[in-house]
């Protein structure tokens, strides 16, 4: 069955397409992720960006199948290019062993939280010998060296000695490196980094965001990269995603959204952005109004409220289409050009 | 010679590490270790760091949410009058409460649930005595509109705001006594962006119009600078640098400044910058290293570090009051801004 899947382009690992993600909640049904497209290619990042509740973390948990019990992928298809083949991630059942060999071997993940990502009563190096155990097919006498390579290697000073330590007794950069070094016990072929930095301080994030650009260099992974911060995602990522409301609305490769934003939503969120760079005094552009809940997506285009380019009787009576600007440039709008 | 209306001088607030049967006191964490400052009439001071640097705890201090254990807060009233409000008695500074007031982080827990955005708003006012009892819906009202709620608003409970509406609730509170200053403790840090551009407007925006003064504590760099006429820069409970915020930015004159500023993600696609200019992290409070706090994390670092006693010294000796840093190297290095 999954020698029938094949790649639309083989430079790619993962291919979304029209994803659909829905939530059941006591307000009714609730589409968290709407026909949602998009690539990561082999040993390349990609950034998935937008506000919170945008659906950029329930697109990365749906890839990994860790979607909460009240969520369910509703149609779409993500095709990974394993190294036993190509399997559709969202056809597969819940219990099926691929899914199981997916996970660890293929594809792992680091969260936001480092300190309760970790069971606290157990070391370190007992949580990364257990990714050992069932990843990878060392020989027991060889799982404790492994790990403490694997801690070496994100340049945790003293490897030997953490590894008997407890999740407490590491500070919080320290414990985001342990983390990369589970999700890298078995090689993975996708990193999926879930705000990886944003409960840590600037000078600690800088380490951690070097040292996930050094390892990819070395291993040659994908990293999926969610991120609310553009900061972030321009210094890390080589294409981006913009996300509204559950729907992407701008696609590009990091340069050309930085430089040529055509869709309102990312051209009116850049200029809201403050940076260290800008004058002082210079006026922050902000966008009207927040944004709305998921159970009142507007009809239409869901920025279509806030937006300063809309136009009563188009944009908020149905979907605008995805525009192919070239060289992977994909927008969402109907009066881009306007 | 603008006027000054909070001196801040020699700000300590220890807090004991207690242990065992007998709960004896067997250190303690310096959190605020030594802070000299000021804020002028009118103007806005951004107190940065990163986290567990004691700028909150500051901000405490000089709300009295919290006894400082030794120093002086020195407040210059309305009225001329001066008072220190490090050492005063409750009693003694109830009268001056309602010139200070505060806007907090999290608008979801500083607000009571259990009361209307009425309520919540002329809480302080009905307090003070500020307005009569008749007034109150019109002057709520009016502070509604200012902060833009919708007045018809003022029936309904927190939670059916958005995070940016809670924070502007929090600010029509903080309003409501006309206070002359307003202490914002990472009151934008929990919004997304495009809603934090809106009410960092805000508060510039009141700023000029009720002529009040801002002690803005931020760990956002970006953000501060938009804001603040001048920024101190903490690090373990000292101020490393005081600076007018132009100048920081351009010309910093301590290297923990310069690591901070390069640490900060920039809007610039280049996905091979190196960004860690700091190994390490922050060291703990309780047990600060000898000499300077910062020497072994500073690349620029000598045996003459390891001695010196951070003292704030005036980088131009005619102008006491202007640029200040404690870095005792500050004359040879040339160090980056942005």
């Amino acid at each position: 069955m999954a020698n029938a899947l094949c790649m639309e382009n083989a430079e790619n690992l993962v291919e979304v397409r029209d994803l659909v993600v829905k939530f059941r909640t006591d307000e009714g049904i609730v589409s968290a992720v709407n026909s949602v497209s998009y690539d990561i290619p082999i040993g390349k990042t990609m950034g998935v960006v937008g506000e919170s509740g945008c659906g950029k973390s329930v697109t990365s948990n749906a890839i990994m199948r860790i979607l909460p019990e009240n969520g369910w992928i509703a149609s779409g298809s993500i095709l990974f290019n394993s190294r036993l083949g190509v399997f559709d991630i969202a056809r597969l059942p819940d219990k099926d062993k691929r899914l199981v060999q997916l996970h660890g071997r293929e594809m792992a993940m680091i969260f936001q939280e480092p300190m309760t990502s970790f069971c606290p009563v157990y070391t370190i190096g007992n949580q990364i010998i257990e990714a050992i155990k069932l990843h990878t097919d060392l020989p027991k006498s060889e799982w404790r060296n492994r790990a403490i390579d694997l801690l070496r290697k994100v340049k945790i000073a003293k490897p030997e000695q953490r590894v008997d330590e407890y999740p407490y007794q590491l500070s919080g950069g320290m414990r985001q490196r342990a983390m990369i070094a589970m999700a890298l016990a078995s090689n993975p072929r996708l990193l999926v980094a879930d705000e990886p930095t944003t409960s840590l301080d600037v000078t600690v994030q800088a380490q951690i965001l070097d040292l996930m650009k050094d390892l990819q260099q070395e291993m040659g992974m994908s990293i999926l990269m969610i991120n609310h911060n553009f900061g972030i995602i321009a210094e890390t990522c080589d294409n981006v995603a913009v996300m509204y409301l559950g729907r992407i609305v701008e696609t590009a490769a990091t340069k050309e959204l930085l430089e040529n934003p055509m869709h309102p939503y990312t051209q009116d969120l850049f200029r809201s952005i403050p940076q260290v760079t800008d004058q002082r005094g210079r006026k922050l552009a902000y966008i009207e109004g927040s944004v709305p809940d998921a159970y009142s997506i507007p009809k239409g285009c869901a920025f279509f409220p806030r937006c300063r380019k809309a136009q009563k009787g188009l944009c908020d009576e149905s979907i605008p289409p995805v525009v192919d600007l070239g060289n992977g440039h994909k927008v969402s709008c109907f009066r881009y050009d306007q | 010679m603008p006027k000054q209306i909070l001196k801040v001088t020699g700000l300590k607030k220890y807090f004991p590490i207690k242990k065992g049967f007998f709960n004896r006191t067997v250190g303690y964490v310096k959190a605020v270790n030594d802070v000299d400052f000021e804020i002028n009439e009118g103007e806005t001071v951004g107190l940065v760091g990163e986290s567990g640097c004691g700028k909150s705890t500051t901000g405490n201090c000089i709300v009295r949410l919290l006894d400082p254990t030794d120093g002086s807060i020195l407040y210059t009233a309305k009225d001329g009058t001066q008072i220190d409000l490090a050492k005063a008695k409750a009693s003694e500074i109830k009268p001056y409460r309602k010139e200070i007031q505060m806007v907090f982080q999290d608008p979801f827990s500083s607000l009571n649930p259990r009361m209307t955005v009425r309520e919540i708003i002329a809480e302080p006012a009905m307090l003070f005595k500020t307005w009569s009892k008749s007034e109150e819906q019109e002057m709520v009202a009016k502070l509604m509109t200012r902060v833009g709620l919708r007045p018809e608003y003022m029936v309904r409970y927190p939670h059916a705001f958005s995070g940016g509406q809670r924070q502007r609730v929090g600010i029509a509170r903080a309003l409501s006594v006309n206070p002359r200053l307003v202490i914002c403790d990472e009151s934008v840090s929990s919004l997304d962006v495009s809603v934090q551009a809106q009410v960092l407007g805000l508060l510039e925006d009141l700023q000029q119009e009720y002529n009040i003064s801002y002690l803005f504590i931020a760990h956002d760099l970006s953000a501060v600078k938009h804001i603040s006429d001048r920024i101190v820069v903490m690090y373990v409970g000292k101020v490393v640098e005081i600076c007018e915020t132009e100048e920081l930015y351009s010309r910093p004159m301590h290297p923990y400044t310069e690591a901070l500023l390069g640490s900060v993600p920039k809007l610039i696609a280049d996905k091979s910058v190196r960004k860690a200019t700091l190994e390490g992290e922050v060291p703990d409070p309780s047990r600060p290293p000898e000499g300077c706090f910062f020497h072994p994390r500073c690349r620029y670092a000598t045996e003459e570090c390891k001695k010196c006693d951070m003292k704030l010294i005036p980088v131009n000796p005619d102008d006491p009051m202007g640029h200040r840093t404690t870095c005792i190297r500050y004359k040879e290095l040339s160090l980056k801004g942005v």
